[in-house]
């Protein structure tokens, strides 16, 4: 052997070595089968089009079951409570995912990361988000998107009436009454009872200063908390456009889209419909700022931070088979492929954000992006076990207040008198 | 006489017995474990997100059921609806049906037509329905406007339009089911009495009054019976346009069950509500049925 082939034949050992070492770590669970149960959103049908590849790499047979957000939480729960091992693998915002963390359905990821660390990558998951997934000092599964809210305002129609953009609650009124003209409302925001209104009104109720709980106690008898919603309806129903009482996400985002309304404040990945031509006609026009706030003391910020991650199920037969999945689906290699995909800018991995591919489509947002994420709030919306409940009892006093069925101080008050008994359970 | 004869070819036939009961034990079975669990769950405190808590609490569910607001307006609204959808449903549809019962060119297609809405999914018609209301970009406002009402309604989001525009979504969509049944009486109604009332000098409404609506008069009951049970299950409309809301204006008790189920994750209560909508129901139809079966005797 001539020296030069032996010593690039050493130099490249410990390269094909590690090449089989990989095969054979990807390929240990060959043959196990696994069910994820997915939430609908981009990053799941993004999942759906990768999922052969990781069939591939590893042999695990996956089987993905896609369900609208809303029926996503009762299929998880009725699965878990009737111990039914039917899902291996679960999809949820945290909000629910601290229920399930506190009902030991779920199970923490350290060993499993320590044990399988193939596709895990911790330094390149956002801090922000993999932080908020955390019981009672321990990690539960991985964040696949995770996303803040902004305001999002038109600038030609600012600039037209030579506004600026509004910081506090008060300014926002006032630019959304000026702004209302004819068709066109001055802000559109969720009213629909639930949690589509309660996830907009939250932004009010921390911009204020209130806060949800304190000293295991609903606080939404709170003057700030009054106030918030005193504001909220007022503005909607001053500026607001006809049927916002019903409006959720949807119904709201198609209206910003199609030029009907000067402001909106709503989740961050909004901006990703606003700035596709193919079904917006307010492309570049929309400018991104930071959720307002009063000029008082905050107990948080009035931007929020959801993170929805992938749960390994306590009882799963395969958890190593659904870790390797879930460290998978959430590793840059995928999170880069998956903007490209579907419209999807709620990523969790740093190197995805940092991609050419998401500046190329979401470049206009990404620093309100970025800052909104960064000052997001955890506790927007309260992560207990509870929330479900209190954010039920909450939409219905946030509907009569705006319907005006009911004042803000009264509907507010029996909210809360609902929430201290879900808290005292 | 007769059931003595039908008694005797039983004993005969006694393979006559493998064709119905099956049916009746699997019916039965079902029925008792689904009520035995209904039963049990309004017994105890069942809560999926807190598994550890679950607990026996004899009646506190329907203490608390009792003096929960939310229930009492679900109640009054489930009622509204039931009863206004239903009435309109059976005026109009045998209105139609008579006016339908004659010959003229089109019958046909007239009739075809008139199913579209009742073979549509109630989800589909839901959403559909959503749309034409929109207050932005639906029809029903461009409509309006075209009659001289330029602001047009918010027909889902304001809470004393909300009820009022979903009882019009069903009374679409289940009107055409009681002009099919009453429809079908017609034609096989016998013709002489109305010939007979008619060669004795009785004007059209007299005729339709004494003679025809008698003789349809059991249709129109099968009629109201199958509208009153099905609007009272509506929920699926519901779901897809209001969720119950605004301000709860639309939340009938299906609805409350299935949101304190699904969205709350309290299965006991939720058990309750849907158990007392049962006795409700049950309670509701024993006097209908009364009220009809009396009404028939007096004929």
């Amino acid at each position: 052997m001539k020296r030069r082939t032996f010593v690039a034949g050493s130099l490249a050992l410990p390269f094909v070595a590690a090449g089989v070492a990989r095969a054979q770590s990807t390929q240990a669970f060959k043959g196990q089968h696994i069910t994820a149960l997915l939430e609908g959103h981009p990053t799941s049908n993004s999942m759906r089009d990768m999922l052969p590849e990781f069939q591939r790499e590893t042999g695990i047979d996956v089987t993905l079951e896609i369900v609208p957000y809303n029926d996503l939480t009762p299929k998880a729960l009725l699965a878990y409570s009737s111990k039914s091992n039917r899902y291996d693998i679960v999809m949820d915002d945290w909000v629910h995912g601290v229920g399930y963390a506190a009902a030991n359905y779920i199970q923490p990821i350290s060993a499993l990361a320590e044990k399988l660390p193939l596709y895990f990558d911790k330094s390149d998951l956002v801090p922000r988000f993999f932080d908020t997934l955390e019981y009672k000092g321990e990690r539960f599964g991985l964040p696949v998107y995770g996303e803040s809210t902004f305001l999002m305002y038109r600038k030609d129609l600012f600039a037209q009436k030579g506004l600026k953009v509004p910081t506090t609650f008060d300014e926002l009124a006032e630019a959304a009454a000026k702004l209302k003209e004819g068709r066109i409302a001055g802000i559109t925001l969720r009213g629909e009872q639930g949690i589509q209104n309660v996830y907009v009104w939250a932004a009010f109720l921390w911009g204020f200063g209130g806060e949800w709980i304190s000293g295991g106690k609903c606080q939404l008898t709170s003057p700030e908390a009054e106030q918030a919603l005193t504001a909220y309806a007022d503005i909607l129903r001053r500026s607001g456009p006809p049927g916002v009482a019903n409006f959720g996400w949807q119904e709201n985002r198609l209206l910003f889209q199609q030029g009907r309304a000067a402001m909106t404040i709503d989740a961050t990945v909004n901006g990703a419909f606003n700035e596709d031509p193919s079904q917006s006609s307010v492309v570049g026009k929309v400018g991104y700022a930071t959720v307002p706030k009063q000029n008082v003391p905050l107990k948080g910020s009035s931007s929020s931070l959801a993170v929805h991650g992938l749960y390994i199920s306590k009882t799963t037969p395969s958890p190593e088979a659904a870790w390797l999945f879930v460290s998978w689906a959430t590793a840059k290699q995928q999170q880069i492929k998956s903007v490209t995909l579907n419209p999807n800018c709620g990523v969790s991995s740093l190197a995805a954000m940092d991609s050419k591919e998401y500046m190329d489509r979401y470049g206009s947002f990404k620093e309100a992006t970025l800052k909104a994420i960064q000052a997001g709030n955890q506790n927007y919306l309260p992560n207990i076990p509870q929330a479900n409940a209190i954010i039920n009892n909450t939409g219905i006093a946030i509907s009569q207040a705006l319907a005006g069925t009911s004042s803000a101080k009264d509907a507010l008050a029996a909210a809360n008198a609902k929430n201290d008994q879900a808290l005292a359970g | 006489m007769q059931a003595d004869a039908l008694a005797t070819r039983r004993r005969r036939q006694p393979g006559v017995r493998l064709f119905y009961q099956p049916t009746l034990w699997v019916l039965g079975v079902i029925s008792v474990l689904v009520t035995g669990y209904t039963v049990f769950l309004v017994l105890h405190r069942i809560s999926l997100l807190q598994p550890e808590g679950d607990r026996f609490v004899g009646l506190g569910n329907i203490i608390t059921l009792l003096g929960d607001g939310r229930a009492w307006n679900a109640t009054l609204n489930t009622f509204i609806y039931v009863v206004s959808a239903s009435t309109i449903e059976i005026a109009a549809g045998t209105g139609i049906a008579l006016y339908l019962n004659r010959d003229f060119s089109g019958r046909r297609i007239v009739r075809t037509l008139l199913l579209i809405p009742l073979i549509m999914t109630p989800v589909v018609s839901g959403l559909i329905w959503r749309i034409f209301y929109d207050p932005n970009s639906g029809i029903a406002n461009y409509l309006l406007s075209l009659v001289g009402f330029p602001d047009g309604l918010d027909w889902l989001g304001d809470p004393h339009m909300a009820m009022a525009s979903l009882v019009l979504v069903d009374v679409w969509q289940w009107t055409p089911f009681v002009i099919v049944i009453v429809m079908a009486a017609l034609e096989s109604m016998a013709r002489e009495p109305l010939e007979a009332a008619m060669i004795d000098g009785a004007s059209r409404w007299q005729a339709t009054r004494y003679v025809i609506l008698p003789m349809v008069r059991d249709a129109i009951l099968v009629a109201a019976t199958l509208r009153l049970i099905d609007s009272v299950k509506v929920f699926d409309i519901i779901y897809v346009m209001t969720r119950g809301g605004p301000a709860l204006a639309t939340e009938t008790l299906n609805m409350y069950s299935y949101l304190t189920a699904f969205n709350s994750f309290s299965l006991g209560y939720a058990g309750t509500i849907a158990l007392v909508l049962t006795v409700l129901v049950n309670v509701g139809l024993v006097i209908v049925y009364r009220l009809a079966t009396g009404r028939m005797r007096e004929v």
